[in-house]
């Protein structure tokens, strides 16, 4: 039975009590983090099946390493460092499987699995093709970029998630944000023309 | 260039954090980036994500919750197998083991069986021996309780100890290997019958009777011929 005091607790607090079982605990972390864990997914996959599949596998995924958690981590850098690899584990398996198409191929023409009609409703044209850009960004490139543009990661989190120091994540961040910028300029979405 | 490029990213950052307007920006490429992440940004709140909802939680817990009784199902199941590879495995051990320990089971029998003979035919020979004493021992009786009486409480008593001593060995006579002289231990234990149901002072006729009838149907003879097979056996 969830305690009326248990939505008030730290997620570290709850996750000791889900490495001894408590599911309870484990659902308030669930719902606490979902949303942030899905939007990161469908950010970095663009698609909304994709997103709810990787992001349950996610959460599953936690519960199972429940026991290889320790108290003194911060559980959100656990948990995003989980859900990036999983999400890259994704994108990696969905090009083998040649689900990406090419930028190019992206904002050319219309979206051809317009028969997604969730994907359809959940998605502006912009978004897909921002979608299509941050894709030909590397993994690491997109990740960063999502979690601190997106989900409003601080330089330090993301450093934590990516196990890397604070400028990596800087200069990582500003060579993604040119090649973006760059890009989306060339194809017209995005004008770069500043007026002074 | 790693520097110089969080160098930048400071800047833009800082420009970003105090609200700064591209065309304040004295950099044209910083200028541009910071109208880009603007863009972004805005782009970013305009997009409409639709959250996943209490749906995704119930099918979140609804995996993990039923991952938990699958798991000791798949246990058992596995351990279940592992017992049985095991019991297979291990049938052909087994029963060398079984056979081996059935040998030794065998053997112990025999060597029991062997004691066991060993045990009866002493018993049986000393049996006969009590036995041909005792029926010496009638022909001429020691002791007179009065004329015409004999005391024959002590072969009375022999003759008791005797039967109880045949008892040891009463199953062993039942054997195949002893069907040719069951015959003659039958006849010396009606003679060991009478002996112990005589009077402790009996009458001088009825033992004089009873050793005629021994003499007749050659018991002694019988009964030393017994011993000797006995013993060579």
């Amino acid at each position: 039975m969830v305690r009326a005091s248990d939505s008030d607790r730290s997620d570290e607090a709850l996750m000791a009590d889900v490495a001894v079982g408590q599911l309870d605990a484990f659902e308030i972390l669930v719902t606490r983090h979902q949303n942030r864990v899905y939007r990161m997914a469908l950010q970095m996959l663009a698609n909304e099946e994709d997103a709810w599949d990787v992001s349950q596998e996610i959460f599953i995924k936690i519960y199972h390493a429940r026991e290889s958690y320790t108290e003194e981590a911060k559980f959100t850098t656990w948990l995003y460092r989980i859900a990036n690899n999983a999400v890259i584990d994704r994108i990696r398996q969905l090009k083998r499987q040649s689900r990406f198409q090419s930028l190019e191929d992206s904002v050319s023409e219309p979206m051809s699995d317009t028969a997604d009609a969730l994907r359809e409703l959940a998605v502006t044209e912009m978004g897909e093709r921002m979608s299509a850009a941050l894709m030909d960004l590397s993994e690491r490139q997109r990740g960063m970029v999502i979690m601190k543009y997106y989900e409003g990661f601080s330089v330090k989190e993301i450093a934590d998630v990516f196990e890397c120091a604070d400028g990596t994540v800087k200069a990582t961040l500003f060579q993604a944000i040119r090649n973006l910028r760059d890009r989306l300029g060339e194809l017209g979405v995005f004008n770069a023309e500043v007026v002074s | 260039m790693s520097e110089h490029l969080e160098k930048q990213y400071d800047q833009l950052e800082a420009m970003r954090a105090a609200g700064l307007k591209p065309e304040q920006c004295d950099d044209p490429e910083l200028a541009k980036d910071l109208q880009f992440l603007y863009w972004m940004a805005q782009l970013a709140t305009e997009r409409q994500i639709r959250e996943p909802g209490p749906l995704f939680t119930k099918n979140v817990m609804g995996k993990v919750k039923r991952k938990g009784p699958v798991w000791p199902w798949l246990s058992a199941v596995a351990a279940a197998l592992l017992v049985a590879f095991f019991l297979f495995r291990s049938e052909p051990q087994q029963a060398e083991r079984t056979e081996e320990l059935a040998s030794r089971i065998q053997i112990d029998q025999k060597t029991l069986k062997r004691a066991i003979e060993a045990d009866s035919r002493s018993e049986m020979l000393a049996y006969l021996a009590g036995t041909e004493q005792l029926l010496l021992a009638l022909r001429e009786p020691e002791l007179a309780c009065s004329a015409d009486k004999v005391d024959l409480a002590i072969e009375k008593e022999m003759a008791k100890e005797l039967l109880l001593q045949q008892k040891i060995f009463a199953s062993e006579m039942q054997t195949a290997e002893y069907s040719h002289i069951r015959g003659v231990f039958r006849q010396l234990e009606m003679i060991l019958v009478d002996l112990n149901t005589l009077d402790g002072c009996s009458d001088m006729l009825e033992i004089q009777s009873l050793s005629e009838h021994i003499q007749q149907k050659n018991i002694l003879t019988k009964l030393r011929l017994m011993a000797q097979e006995i013993q060579v056996s």
